[in-house]
């Protein structure tokens, strides 16, 4: 019983900010979805119009597609990526590491506007340098952020295939911005999985070694499975922020890219409130967005979890 | 002894000066170069008056300053005084969050509205009242390459006056690599913002309308706004204008020389001359059947919640702000047009001129400036006519078709 | 040549490109932070300035209080990061070790903050900071973050990685939970701890559209904020932007490397870890 208070003592200094800067925020736009207000005194009620609104808007479920697209593009490539760093890196008595480790971790520090700024030069398709390196190979050079065509329709376009819509692809402009999160996110992944494996006991590997278990053995009976919290936290971590994706798509691309193939979900629910003032509509836009979250973590939650070894 | 009487005095001095000194919160939206010039004026103004004092805080863009003011309004804060962008002045009257400025403008005996342009005047009336006062006023104007004229063997000082003047120029101004099959530097960008406030002044110039009179009704479905919009598309297509470059990628190639002329607002002509490694003209949009160019630009307003003391020593500062001597010095500073007439006819402007003379023309182009249409939802109203126009400039949507859609659109947005 | 050395030279190899990669924005940002106006127009591919010059570094801390505007990130982002360690210490050592009614259901409410965009969040965050008096103030912009389910989250999955022996050892010994967690955790815990310092700090450090709405005066104007002074609706000024990026970088990049020889440090000290 006093066990059990205790515990409760110890979510309280958690519990309170979050309760007072999350929860009630939380609940004030649950409410407001409900209405029509433009940030004035008054709000009108309007019941689920914002929703049913929502659900039968072509640009809505545009901007679904656009997002998965995005969490598809950055998630695996930055988890795998950034392990193989976090193997290459762990050994700290290997002369340079530290130095290593600080440029791989210098995207990741770095404020996400300056980086997309940087990016929409470095791709800017007249100046930039992306383009510049491929005019000295004789290429032709890309228009990268008017792009609107899906990556994949590209490259079938060459036998002739059209492809199903929404096996296209994210335009060239999105696949730029979904670079750009690469690029930022290997580095937390490294780091994350840096901490991960300072916490697998050295002794194990030295057991299995002594079993006459060679690296690539090792790596899958000992190194993976006592990852596995770690990739877990990982995955549903960067699966909850990619999927809210918002500061670089407003910075390469303030009108949501070629004919709005880089607005996705968060883009245009920023646009409905701090463009338009429609408030309702935007929190309801949210909160199909949240359950749309909610749904992807718990099933992260219910199957992984399953397989993650504690220990 | 006496000198500790000194010093009392002194601090019962500083102590009734201090506390009899009223401060004003004033919320702008002038980053950079012009933040530079507005804190110098201020400054002045605390200056030569020390009952007041004016704390001038950057809020951000235009549009973020909206938000900030609108959140704030909500919980009975914010500023004082504020800069508001004429396109939101509809915003915050209609929650009535600025003071009307009718009776202030009516018994005071130095402020004459005659004096005021008559175009920017009316940009800063509602339903009759004024409700802020004009104070950075900008027109949007053609901004071209000197050094490039020189270089395509055009006559810098004579810079297009009408929309085949135009083309023609750009077709000199445009350079292709021929061995690459490339073009290394655009004739023009004229292009398209969100705002829609680039492309309204074609439709003029052809003699059409956005809206009718009483905002009823979208009249871009008319021959003269098709015909514009094809024109504009044209130049992309004849390779005049950059089709893959992004806005914003567009003004970065006009400011690095690859592009040679561009439309801009007046405001950047003294950061283009400072900041510009190659010689800036500045020049009247070119016509077609007739000339026309778009206002733009911010007001001063004073917060209906603020006290009868602070509204008066806002007033005050307000008034003081366009003072026929600051409103040019404003002007000369960033390219912000005088918003009196006694400043437009005055001997000092005279001399503005000799210092700087890109800084004519937007005066000159005052009586073809429009002011903008204003509406409960002209924000996303804007955002679909921008869309639609982006997507005749890819190709593909035809002129015709894109704006017989985005009419309907509106219209419905209008009702 | 031994095949310890060839993998080592792989290695190298592999970690040297992709470094190259990760490095050549900053390399580009540096360089033109030290060029003139003429360079960055001229020679847009220029990988070195012509004349290098201090001017843009000049000129961003003329044209604002850029000293002030670190003084205040650094405050927030300290102040942010002290308070998230904290909180997240003490629950997320309930909800790896203790047992309690709710414990699964609590900790999945905590998670499910994360997952409204939190845009949507930011005007309802506001109107309470406003009513607590907080608009405009240091607590105001560090208040709201003092707790984030990330941070617990994050402490959570590694607190469950700690053998229970160590623990049991110290129940033995009669320890309670809050010294359980002082003496055994916290300290085995250090690289975790080093990890999420840099990423609150890293977070708060960068933090823009908070700041932007509760931030009035331009005395309490975060750095961000004051980066944002250089990108205006007519173009950005690439040299000054650039300059104040470096400056802005620089302390993170610092605190990075001196938490990243604590965090080898720390490992070397318990003693059970390679």
């Amino acid at each position: 019983m006093k066990k059990r208070a205790v515990a409760y003592l110890f979510i309280l200094p958690a519990a309170l900010v979050l309760g007072i800067f999350m929860f009630y925020p939380l609940a004030y736009s649950f409410m407001i979805s409900f209405t029509q207000w433009d940030l004035s005194a008054t709000r009108t009620y309007v019941g689920l119009s914002n929703y049913r609104a929502l659900i039968v808007s072509p640009d809505f479920w545009n901007s679904v597609l656009y997002t998965v697209y995005y969490v598809l593009g950055v998630l695996p490539v930055s988890l795998v990526i950034g392990l193989g760093l976090a193997l290459l890196l762990r050994d700290s008595s290997m002369r340079g590491v530290g130095f290593f480790r600080t440029i791989y971790f210098m995207p990741v520090v770095t404020s996400p506007i300056a980086a997309a700024m940087g990016f929409s030069w470095i791709f800017h398709t007249q100046l930039g340098y992306a383009n510049h390196l491929i005019d000295s190979f004789g290429g032709e050079p890309v228009n990268w952020l008017t792009n609107y065509n899906g990556i994949f329709q590209l490259l079938f376009d060459r036998f002739g295939v059209e492809l199903p819509r929404v096996l296209q692809g994210p335009s060239v402009a999105l696949t730029v911005i979904i670079l750009l999160g690469i690029w930022q996110n290997i580095g937390y992944a490294t780091v994350v999985y840096l901490a991960g494996l300072q916490g697998i006991p050295q002794t194990y590997y030295e057991a299995a070694r002594i079993d006459g278990a060679n690296w690539g053995k090792s790596f899958r009976r000992i190194t993976l499975p006592l990852l596995s919290p770690t990739t877990l936290f990982l995955l549903v971590m960067f699966t909850i922020l990619s999927f809210q994706v918002f500061g670089p798509v407003q910075v390469m691309t303030p009108q949501g890219g070629p004919l709005q193939t880089t607005s996705v979900i968060v883009f245009r629910l920023y646009q409905q409130a701090f463009a338009f003032y429609r408030f309702g509509y935007a929190s309801a836009m949210a909160f199909l967005a949240f359950s749309m979250i909610l749904i992807i973590t718990l099933m992260q939650l219910k199957y992984i979890e399953r397989r993650v070894h504690y220990d | 002894m006496k000198a500790l009487m000194v010093f009392f005095g002194f601090i019962v001095f500083a102590a009734i000066v201090a506390f009899s000194q009223i401060t004003l919160s004033f919320w702008h939206s002038m980053g950079d170069y012009a933040k530079l010039p507005l804190d110098q004026l201020i400054e002045e103004f605390n200056r030569t008056n020390p009952g007041i004092r004016v704390r001038a805080n950057y809020q951000g863009t235009y549009d973020e300053t909206v938000t900030k003011m609108k959140s704030a309004l909500l919980v009975g804060a914010g500023p004082d005084l504020a800069m508001v962008n004429i396109e939101h002045i509809q915003i915050f009257t209609q929650d009535e969050a600025l003071m009307s400025l009718e009776d202030l403008v009516e018994r005071d005996p130095e402020l004459f509205p005659e004096d005021f342009v008559d175009e920017f005047w009316q940009t800063i009336i509602r339903d009759g009242t004024p409700y802020a006062i004009p104070f950075n006023i900008s027109v949007l104007m053609l901004y071209y390459n000197r050094d490039l004229f020189r270089q395509a063997g055009l006559d810098p000082d004579r810079p297009p006056q009408t929309w085949d003047e135009l083309e023609e120029m750009a077709h000199k101004l445009t350079v292709v690599d021929a061995r690459r099959g490339r073009t290394v530097q655009y004739g023009l960008l004229w292009g398209v913002d969100p705002m829609f406030y680039q492309f309204e002044p074609l439709v003029w110039q052809n003699s059409g309308d956005i809206f009718n009179e009483d905002m009823t009704r979208c009249l871009l479905d008319s021959e003269e706004a098709i015909d514009a919009l094809k024109r504009w598309a044209s130049w992309f297509d004849m390779g005049l204008s950059p089709r893959d470059l992004t806005i914003e990628e567009g003004i970065q190639s006009f400011l690095m020389g690859r592009i040679a002329m561009g439309t801009v607002s007046s405001a950047g002509i003294r950061y283009g001359l400072e900041n510009l490694p190659w010689e800036l003209g500045v020049a009247m949009l070119p016509g077609n059947k007739e000339k026309a160019t778009t206002l733009g630009g911010g007001s001063l307003a004073i917060m209906s919640h603020v006290s009868d003391e602070k509204s008066e020593a806002a007033w005050t500062f307000v008034k003081w702000m366009v003072e026929e001597k600051n409103t040019l010095t404003w002007y000369e500073r960033t390219g912000y047009i005088p918003v009196k007439k006694s400043a437009l006819d005055s001997i000092e402007i005279q001399l503005i001129w000799r210092r700087f003379p890109q800084l004519r023309a937007p005066v000159e182009a005052i009586p073809y400036a429009r002011p903008r249409h204003v509406h409960e939802n002209i924000i996303e109203i804007r955002s679909i006519l921008f869309n639609t126009v982006e997507r005749v400039r890819q190709g593909v949507e035809e002129p015709e078709i894109a704006f017989l859609l985005a009419v309907n659109r509106v219209n419905q947005l209008l009702k | 040549m031994t095949k310890r050395h060839v993998t080592l030279a792989i290695k190298y190899a592999v970690l040297a490109a992709g470094a190259i990669i990760m490095l050549f924005p900053f390399y580009w940002a540096l360089s033109t932070s030290f060029k003139e106006l003429r360079d960055i127009y001229f020679e847009p591919y220029g990988m070195f300035p012509t004349n290098p010059t201090f001017s843009n570094y000049i000129s961003v801390f003329s044209k604002a209080p850029f000293g002030r505007y670190l003084l205040n990130s650094l405050v927030v982002a300290a102040g942010t990061t002290f308070l998230q360690l904290v909180t997240a210490c003490l629950s997320a050592y309930a909800f790896a070790r203790m047992r309690f009614r709710g414990r699964e259901i609590i900790f999945f409410l905590f998670l499910a903050t994360m997952m409204i965009p939190q845009q949507i969040l930011m005007i309802p965050q506001y109107l309470v900071v406003m009513r607590l008096g907080m608009g405009d103030t240091y607590q105001g912009l560090i208040l709201p973050y003092a707790a984030t389910a990330v941070s617990i989250f994050f402490l959570r999955q590694f607190f469950r990685t700690i053998p229970k022996d160590f623990e049991d050892a110290a129940i033995i010994d009669g320890c309670g939970p809050l010294r359980i967690l002082r003496y055994v955790f916290i300290p085995l815990s250090k690289p975790a701890l080093a990890t999420i310092s840099i990423f609150v700090f890293m977070w708060s450090w960068n933090n823009y559209f908070w700041p932007l709405l509760i931030v009035d005066s331009t005395e309490m104007r975060t750095i961000q904020l004051g980066l944002a002074l250089f990108r205006t609706e007519g173009g950005i000024q690439w040299g000054e932007f650039m300059a104040g990026t470096v400056i802005s970088t620089l302390p993170i990049l610092i605190l990075y490397f001196i938490a990243q020889k604590q965090f080898v440090k720390g490992i070397t000290l318990t003693g059970m870890k390679g």
